[in-house]
């Protein structure tokens, strides 16, 4: 009997430490890690039993969390996960589930009550190594990691790792911990804390001068400095007095914002933080094609570029720019844009998507968070001037001829050929019998939109005539015009052809 | 018990635990998990679809060079995380551990503010290899709470901070040449300029092995 005794010690035993084996779910995912914001969430107080319940207590988070600005905006800038572990036993020390100054045997060892707060909910030491070696194991990439605690005790904690319980409330002492952790904000409380050194921050000044105040630029010209501490001003941006843990001589943005108050609004300032905040981690651009940043084009070419954008839930979204050797190109904001690389020329150039988000929650980005750019670098070579105006000034006026070939510049430009090299018989246009009919070939390298194709008709050489009646286009591509005669020529007939080439005006 | 038995016990709990191992290992692995419900309207995150089957086993340096953005081929797949306990002003390494995962590329570098702790790696010359802040994790926070059921909803003054000791994290860049860690206290949110010293206290000078 001892040894099936010891057989079955063993065996709980073995079903203890299996059963802290954990596993990781994904409860959303908008992008590849080291593109988003990954948010963490683990389980603490959740026996065998009770973590199917851990997904629908993330959720209220969650719903909570990304129902308020600033993260409700930018949803599609984060990841959410969970990790969930068992523990042996629900809840946490001092909670609801324990009682005043019981004890639970825990995965992350949490407990209230920590230095006498009753809603002080804290991890132990054991418990935040654990929570950093789960991390560490599945979601090294963590931004955000929030233990949430099985007890229906309100309270929580901030740091590095937010904690807070599964209670109602308990979200919202997370989503004020994040303005610390996340943001790097400070608190607008103005409690006299004479051991706390006051110091500059996004949300604190010492600072009186309107025009040197950190926030200035959402401070209305009517607002007067100092704002009044009043209820009337809690939507104001101001100079309120009181913050740094000083009641005088440190002031604050907000009269009454999440930075002071748990439930109230973040406050405009505090919001323009966490966006800056956000673009100090991730890019508002994914990614971009081609992938390659630098290439030579060697000959006539459409060349296309494309850039993947984040996608803010705001009114004013994301703003694309395209730009060849930094100047910026009017009328194109897509993601994609194709250019001939004869329109950039031979030479050496650069094609730049500049993609910026719009939020008029930021109004001041002084290094440019909010922006992020990919420049191509191309080196052109093979191409001719797409335009006549650009033609005429790198090889002469129309009738001139730089080849001595006795083909005029603007038949040259209208065929696409080379100005500088002998034009070949087959890259001329030529007659040939289209059935009956006498017609003309026109080949070219592609139709030029500053120039009109005439083809012209007569039977004396003298009077000329085109269009219909006269005559009938058989094919008209970018490649070829092809033009033949609208009457069969007759036995004894003579019929002549000739192509007219005229530039449009501008 | 005769020893035939003895054996035939010990085969049935040989049994058992193996099921029992398979049964746990196979929940961490292999199980299919339902992607969550729909966030709701104002919480419109876009499922990734292949994430569901991603997320049942950690990060790899093969499972981080899948989907490629090009933006994203700048990330790095490897770091080092470096465990310490805060307590006051002294810390004291508690682990130091390999990562691989999906790393972004830095962007704009550290978050420079009060409140936040510095984190240095230098090599043997004293020459900083890579920086990082992290919040410090004792950092004084007082707020009007307006939770508490002991008012009745009347807000007042809580802390939610820990007194310490306490443990804080930093992720760095995986350098072989590192041979010291540095914390500061961070006193001022203007970045040092290349080299020099950051605003604040200097609460640890770690020795790193080779």
């Amino acid at each position: 009997m001892k040894f099936l005794g010891a057989l079955l010690l063993l065996f709980t035993l073995l079903d203890r430490i299996l059963a802290q084996s954990a596993q990781m779910l994904t409860v959303s995912e908008s992008g590849s890690r080291s593109m988003r914001i990954n948010v963490v969430f683990l389980s603490e107080g959740y026996t065998e039993t009770d973590l199917p319940k851990f997904a629908g207590h993330v959720q209220s988070v969650v719903n909570l969390l990304f129902a308020r600005e600033p993260w409700k905006s930018y949803v599609t800038y984060c990841n959410v996960y969970r990790i969930e572990i068992a523990s042996n036993q629900s809840g946490c020390d001092n909670g609801d589930a324990s009682g005043p100054g019981g004890l639970r045997d825990t995965y992350f060892g949490t407990g209230f009550n920590n230095s006498g707060v009753a809603q002080l909910l804290t991890l132990s030491g054991q418990g935040s190594s654990r929570a950093f070696s789960l991390l560490n194991q599945w979601v090294p990439e963590y931004d955000v990691p929030i233990v949430l605690v099985n007890d229906t005790k309100y309270g929580g904690s901030g740091g590095q790792i937010a904690v807070a319980s599964v209670n109602g409330s308990s979200a919202a002492i997370v989503e004020h911990e994040l303005g610390h952790s996340f943001a790097g904000l400070a608190d607008e409380y103005d409690l006299q804390f004479a051991g706390f050194n006051p110091t500059e921050m996004p949300n604190t000044t010492a600072q009186t001068n309107r025009n040197l105040i950190r926030w200035k630029h959402w401070i209305d010209a009517a607002t007067p400095i100092p704002t009044p501490e009043l209820a009337a001003n809690d939507a104001v941006v101001g100079l309120f007095e009181g913050s740094m843990y000083r009641t005088n001589g440190w002031y604050r943005p907000h009269n009454n914002s999440l930075m002071r108050n748990l439930n109230r609004p973040i406050g405009a300032v505090n919001r323009e933080q966490f966006i800056l905040n956000f673009y100090k981690r991730v890019s508002v651009v994914d990614g971009f094609a081609p992938a390659t940043n630098s290439r030579p084009v060697t000959g006539p070419e459409a060349l296309s570029f494309s850039v993947e954008r984040k996608s803010p839930v705001t009114e004013q979204g994301v703003g694309i720019e395209w730009l060849v050797d930094g100047v910026v190109q009017a009328g194109v904001s897509g993601t994609n844009w194709t250019v001939k690389a004869a329109q950039l020329g031979d030479g050496d150039h650069s094609v730049t998507a500049r993609v910026r988000d719009l939020t008029a929650f930021v109004r001041a980005d002084p290094t440019k968070l909010l922006e992020d750019s990919v420049t191509w670098s191309l080196s052109v070579s093979g191409q001719t001037p797409d335009s006549l105006v650009a033609w005429r000034a790198a090889y002469g006026p129309d009738g001139a001829t730089p080849a001595d070939d006795g083909v005029p510049n603007l038949l040259k430009y209208a065929l696409g050929l080379d100005p500088l090299v002998t034009a070949g018989r087959a890259s001329l246009p030529a007659f040939e019998w289209n059935g009956d009919f006498a017609a003309l070939r026109v080949p070219r390298a592609g139709r030029r939109e500053d120039v009109e194709y005439v083809v012209e008709f007569s039977s004396d050489l003298v009077t000329w005539n085109s269009g219909a009646p006269v005559s009938v286009t058989v094919e008209d591509s970018p490649a070829v015009l092809l033009v033949r005669d609208a009457t069969a020529v007759g036995a004894d007939g003579q019929r002549f052809l000739r192509l007219l080439v005229r530039p449009l005006a501008n | 018990m005769n020893p035939k038995s003895r054996r035939a016990w010990v085969l049935v709990a040989a049994l058992l635990m193996g099921g029992l191992w398979w049964g746990r290992m196979r929940s961490t692995t292999t199980e299919s998990l339902p992607l969550e419900d729909a966030l709701g309207a104002a919480a419109a995150l876009q499922v990734h679809q292949s994430g569901a089957a991603e997320s049942l086993s950690p990060r790899t340096a093969e499972a981080a060079a899948s989907p490629a953005p090009a933006i994203a081929a700048a990330a790095s797949g490897r770091q080092r995380a470096f465990r310490m306990v805060l307590n006051g002003d002294a810390v004291e390494l508690e682990a130091a551990t390999e990562l691989r995962g999906d790393f972004r590329p830095a962007r704009r570098g550290a978050i420079w503010a009060p409140g936040r702790l510095c984190c240095r790696l230098l090599d043997a010359e004293q020459r900083v290899l890579a920086e990082d802040t992290v919040p410090a994790p004792d950092f004084t926070c007082t707020v009007l709470d307006g939770g508490d059921e002991a008012t009745g909803g009347a807000p007042r003054l809580v802390r939610f901070t820990a007194d310490g000791p306490v443990v804080f994290q930093v992720r760095l860049p995986e350098i072989p040449a590192a041979r010291e860690l540095r914390v500061y206290r961070l006193t001022g949110f203007v970045p040092p300029p290349a080299g020099a010293e950051p605003a604040g206290r200097l609460l640890a000078s770690l020795a790193l092995k080779p």
